[in-house]
């Protein structure tokens, strides 16, 4: 079966046209789309040239121009001896990067280049190593075995063409690694439509005392988020208080907000044993996917629920990559004893609350909203900065442009005891002592009721009997 | 007439009240009804049903069922002592009490696999506070019905109870609730400071309960499942208060025992085995709480219903067997006065030739025997599949009784190797009467009959004959005269009652029939095996 794939007009064909008349003849970077549900179509939604690291291009040819061959003399030479060199730890890290910026069902399904023919045709090894580099980025963490195949675009001029192939990655570099695709041009987003949510969430991971490894805190929460994915398959979704994608109804022309229902008390896999803490994720995450009006509510709901693992996911890894770059630069400057984030450590002994990146959109194309991470003490600038740079984009984003689901607030203080226990039993505690400081203190006012009786009493019978003596002395 | 009102401290009482049966005299048998509540006392009009009540009840009401898997976990600073847990169990239940009646709770009703799922959301609280707080348009027009949902299969009971398959319900708690602050996610690390075990409480919650079927599916949620669920999480932690074994495991099984009209739930704690003192104790507290009779298991776990359609247990060997052929005969004994002792119970009949196997000539006390252990499977004595020819001299020849070339041959056994079997297969014990003469047989008729009544097993024929089964007795004590029920396992045709009963393969026969010839030969020993019936619970 040959894979179909459909671009979208404007911004992947007269995207590169444009290139092209601007005298570009060499690009390298990242095809953003979206893979067909059942036997339909992929669809390519953009292009995105990796920026350039450091000042270099990502892709440059090495070596001496091409000489003219000398027919005269017969010699034949090469006619082109310059090789490609991609950077390709830098086009799988942008790989990376763009991947958490990408919402449910959009991700990257490729690379491409724009060069000419027989450029390709020399380099054709190169690529397909990089694809696999740029697959091995988007694969990390996920439990699959094998590797996605990737395309590759080939986009070269003088004529211009436009030429689709698959990389596989199953065994190495062969004649069967790279196949061609079927190749249209289309405008699609017309019939694009957003579904989100909100989910809340409240994992609880408690740390056993006689565990023989000793894990990161940082570890133990991405694998409670393994937990939780497996709770979240489980979910039933309501849009409109029906329950959608148990028949098979497609999701129509409109956007949908969705309700996410989990089954009551669902079982979290714990087990017996001394404890020594508890480690807890929590709070609200906004995700958002997109199918065509044509889908099936179930690919869209399975698109959902991946973004809510992803999102996620990305959060506790840019806190990771965040952690161990200031480690970095900590072990550079000072070499003596560095305090490790507490995420890192591994011995837990004191109570602490860290938030988390926050998660914003932003509109991209044609109303496609992206997302972003805002990570503490960060602003819009930064925000807005990394936009450009990721996703070559011009125009810097407007403060009305952004959409914030997920609030910002001061995390509430409370202790293992209160948590485990239940409100109930903080409720019940506050009551108690409230209860208790009443009862003194009506205590006390009995006492004083007491007292003051006696001493009017007391009185009443002092003067009763000074009064009678006097009657009886006078 | 004296009535004792007894209001138990429960609020739903002052409204509900308790319905009171009391005889109207002590010579007269009727009963009379009474509705009280704390200010009043009403008489109620009751309409008996002589035929089949369980039809009438069924065509207005329907059944409710909800099934609830819950882990809960447990932390406290130790469990050997109650003070140190009870009140992190306490809080940890009235947490999930609380969850239940919370803003977040939504259930999903199903009925047969036709009617589409549908999700009922709203708060559902407690009838009072329902009620207090003004009825906010829970009741509208929209809202569907119990009966929308009831299923029209129905499923058997073990005792021949029909009852409608019950509306299943699904709670779900709602994680996408906007209400408030929507915090993002943040990480956090609570320490212990101190002593601090976790236990895991693995409690399976099976609750069933009776609505009429206009009732409003919303009503039925808020009044019915979650009141049923919260009694069951009441009575769960009332017995992990008296003790918490290392691994918590409390179920909750459904049941219909012979005299009730609807099901009936038991909490079971799966710490302890089947035959297990505390176990035993539990089951005889509920029998007499239910006033069920103390020689019979009828609330082993091996009894509880799964709701499929057929239960009373699947043909597994592909042939539909008859069972109680001897029910609705219609010859009599032809016993004039006499006193008709039967089995009690239910039992299928077994062949020559059945499941394809031709034993025809030799198995005939393979059959009886096979006829016996049905019915032992159908009084839920067991759950092991009634063995065939080949596997009852299997146990034979284990059990060293008999040389291991008995095994695949086509040799008779007697009522001595059936006692064996069904020593070895279920732990029952046998009585054997042994009859030198054929003669002699009708004098043990008394002790037959005693037989019927006490234990009501099916008693096997053996000796110098063929082997048949014996069913029952009748017997005129005064003039002597008696009729034997014998249901023979010669019989090779197909499972057609008439053709039995025509063919006398189940009927009665004198000892000495109108033409003169004996059933009981004089010159033949008799072997009776009488199987006791276990006396336990």
């Amino acid at each position: 079966m040959v894979r179909a794939v459909c671009g979208e007009q404007t911004y992947v064909e007269e995207y590169v046209d444009s290139v092209l008349q601007s005298g570009v003849t060499l690009q390298f970077g990242l095809a953003i789309g979206r893979l067909s549900s059942g036997s339909g179509r992929d669809v390519i939604f953009s292009l995105i040239p990796t920026p350039k690291n450091e000042g270099g291009d990502v892709a440059r040819f090495e070596g001496e121009p091409p000489r003219e061959i000398d027919k005269k003399k017969g010699i034949k030479g090469k006619s082109v001896t310059q090789t490609l060199q991609i950077d390709i730890d830098w086009v799988a890290e942008h790989a990376r990067q763009v991947s958490k910026m990408l919402v449910g069902g959009i991700r990257v399904l490729g690379c491409f280049i724009l060069a000419s023919e027989s450029v390709f045709k020399a380099s054709a090894p190169l690529l397909w190593q990089t694809s696999k580099m740029v697959a091995l980025a988007l694969d990390e963490g996920s439990s699959k075995a094998a590797l996605d195949d990737l395309l590759l675009l080939h986009f070269s001029f003088g004529p211009r063409r436009t030429l689709c192939r698959n990389c596989s990655f199953e065994s190495g570099y062969g004649s069967s690694s790279i196949r061609p695709c079927e190749w249209k041009a289309a405008k699609m987003f017309s019939n694009l439509h957003c579904i989100s949510c909100m989910y809340n969430f409240d994992c609880r991971v408690p740390i056993y005392a006689n565990e023989s490894s000793k894990q990161q805190l940082l570890d133990i929460l991405l694998s409670a988020i393994a937990v939780e994915a497996r709770l979240i398959e489980s979910a039933v979704v309501l849009s409109d208080g029906c329950l959608v994608g148990e028949d098979k109804a497609l999701i129509g022309d409109v956007d949908h907000k969705v309700d996410l229902l989990l089954p009551f008390e669902s079982s979290r896999d714990y087990k017996n044993g001394a404890v020594t803490g508890l480690a807890m994720l929590s709070g609200s995450i906004q995700a958002c996917a997109y199918g065509f009006s044509r889908d099936p509510w179930t690919r869209v709901i399975a698109d959902l629920k991946a973004d809510i693992i992803k999102s996620m996911k990305s959060r506790l890894e840019i806190l990771r990559d965040e952690i161990d770059g200031m480690l970095q630069d900590q072990k550079v400057t000072a070499g003596g004893e560095s305090s490790l984030n507490p995420l890192r450590q591994t011995e837990n002994n004191a109570e602490f609350r860290y938030k988390l990146p926050r998660r914003l959109f932003f509109p991209w194309l044609e109303g496609v909203f992206l997302c972003d991470y805002l990570q503490e003490g960060e602003s819009l600038q930064d925000v807005s900065g990394r936009i450009k740079e990721l996703l070559n984009v011009d125009k810097s984003l407007q403060e009305s442009e952004i959409l914030e689901y997920e609030q910002d607030g001061a995390v509430k203080a409370r202790s293992f005891w209160d948590v485990t226990a239940g409100i109930a039993d903080t409720d019940e505690k506050s009551k108690q002592k409230v209860l208790n400081t009443s009862v003194v203190v009506s205590k006390n006012f009995v006492a004083i009721g007491v007292l003051s009786f006696l001493v009017l009493v007391l009185s009443v019978l002092a003067t009763y009997f000074l009064g009678i003596r006097r009657i009886l002395k006078g | 007439m004296e009535v004792a009102l007894a209001v138990n401290g429960d609020d739903s009482c002052k409204k509900s009240g308790l319905i009171i049966a009391c005889l109207e005299s002590a010579d007269n048998q009727s009963l009379k009804f009474y509705h009280g509540t704390s200010q009043s006392l009403n008489t109620v009009e009751s309409v008996v049903h002589p035929g089949n009540p369980g039809a009438h009840l069924w065509k207005k009401m329907c059944l409710l069922r909800c099934k609830l898997h819950i882990q809960l976990p447990l932390y406290a600073s130790g469990f050997d002592n109650p003070s140190d847990y009870s009140r992190q169990l306490e809080a940890a239940f009235s947490n999930l009490i609380k969850k239940l009646r919370g803003d977040a709770l939504y259930c999903i009703v199903e009925g047969s696999s036709t009617t589409p799922r549908k999700v009922v959301s709203g708060i559902f609280k407690d009838s009072d506070n329902f009620h207090q707080s003004g009825n906010k348009s829970h009741t509208t027009q929209g809202d569907s019905q119990c009966s929308d949902f009831c299923p029209s299969s129905v499923f058997t009971s073990s005792h021949g109870l029909q009852m409608p398959m019950p509306l299943n319900f699904v709670l779900l708690i709602h994680q996408s609730l906007e209400k408030g602050i929507n915090l993002a996610p943040f990480a956090e690390y609570l320490p212990a400071n101190g002593e601090a075990i976790l236990r895991v409480l693995n409690l399976d919650l099976d609750i069933i309960s009776v609505a009429h079927r206009e009732l409003s599916v919303h009503e039925a949620i808020s009044s019915l499942i979650l009141t049923a669920l919260t009694d069951q999480l009441y009575a769960m932690r009332d017995m992990l208060l008296e003790e918490i074994p290392e691994h918590p495991e409390l179920c909750s099984y459904v049941f219909c025992p012979p005299g009730f009209a609807h099901p009936i739930s038991c909490i079971y704690n799966l710490n302890y085995g089947e035959s297990e003192f505390k176990t035993v104790e539990w089951r005889k507290l509920l029998h007499q709480r239910l006033s069920l009779p103390m020689d019979r298991p009828l609330l082993r776990r091996a009894n509880a219903l799964s709701f499929t359609q057929n239960e009373f247990g699947a043909q597994k060997q592909g042939t539909q067997r008859l069972s109680n052929v001897h029910v609705n005969m219609p010859t009599s004994s032809g016993v004039v006065g006499g006193q008709c002792s039967l089995i009690h119970g239910s039992y299928e009949y077994y062949h020559y030739l059945q499941d394809s196997f031709n034993d025809s000539g030799w198995g005939c006390a393979y059959r009886s025997l096979q006829t016996i252990f049905s019915w032992f499977k159908l009084q839920n004595y067991t759950v092991l599949d009634v063995p065939m020819h080949g596997k009852i001299q299997e146990i034979l020849v284990k059990i060293g009784d008999k040389e291991p070339s008995f095994k695949g041959s086509q040799n008779w056994i007697g009522a001595i190797e059936l006692s064996f079997v069904l020593d070895e297969l279920l732990g029952v014990s046998s009585k054997i009467l042994n009859v030198r003469s054929g003669a002699e047989v009708p004098e043990k008729c008394r002790e037959l009959a005693l037989h019927f009544e006490t234990q009501g097993t099916p008693v096997m024929i053996g000796g110098g004959v063929l082997a048949y089964t014996l069913l029952g007795v009748d017997y005129n004590d005064t003039t002597g005269d008696c009729a034997f029920l014998i249901l023979d396992p010669h019989y090779t045709g197909g499972e057609d009652l008439r053709t039995i009963w025509a063919g006398g393969w189940c009927g009665w026969k004198k000892p000495v029939n109108s033409k003169g010839e004996e059933f009981f030969l004089r010159d033949k020993f008799y072997n009776f095996l009488l199987p006791q019936r276990p006396n336990t619970i």
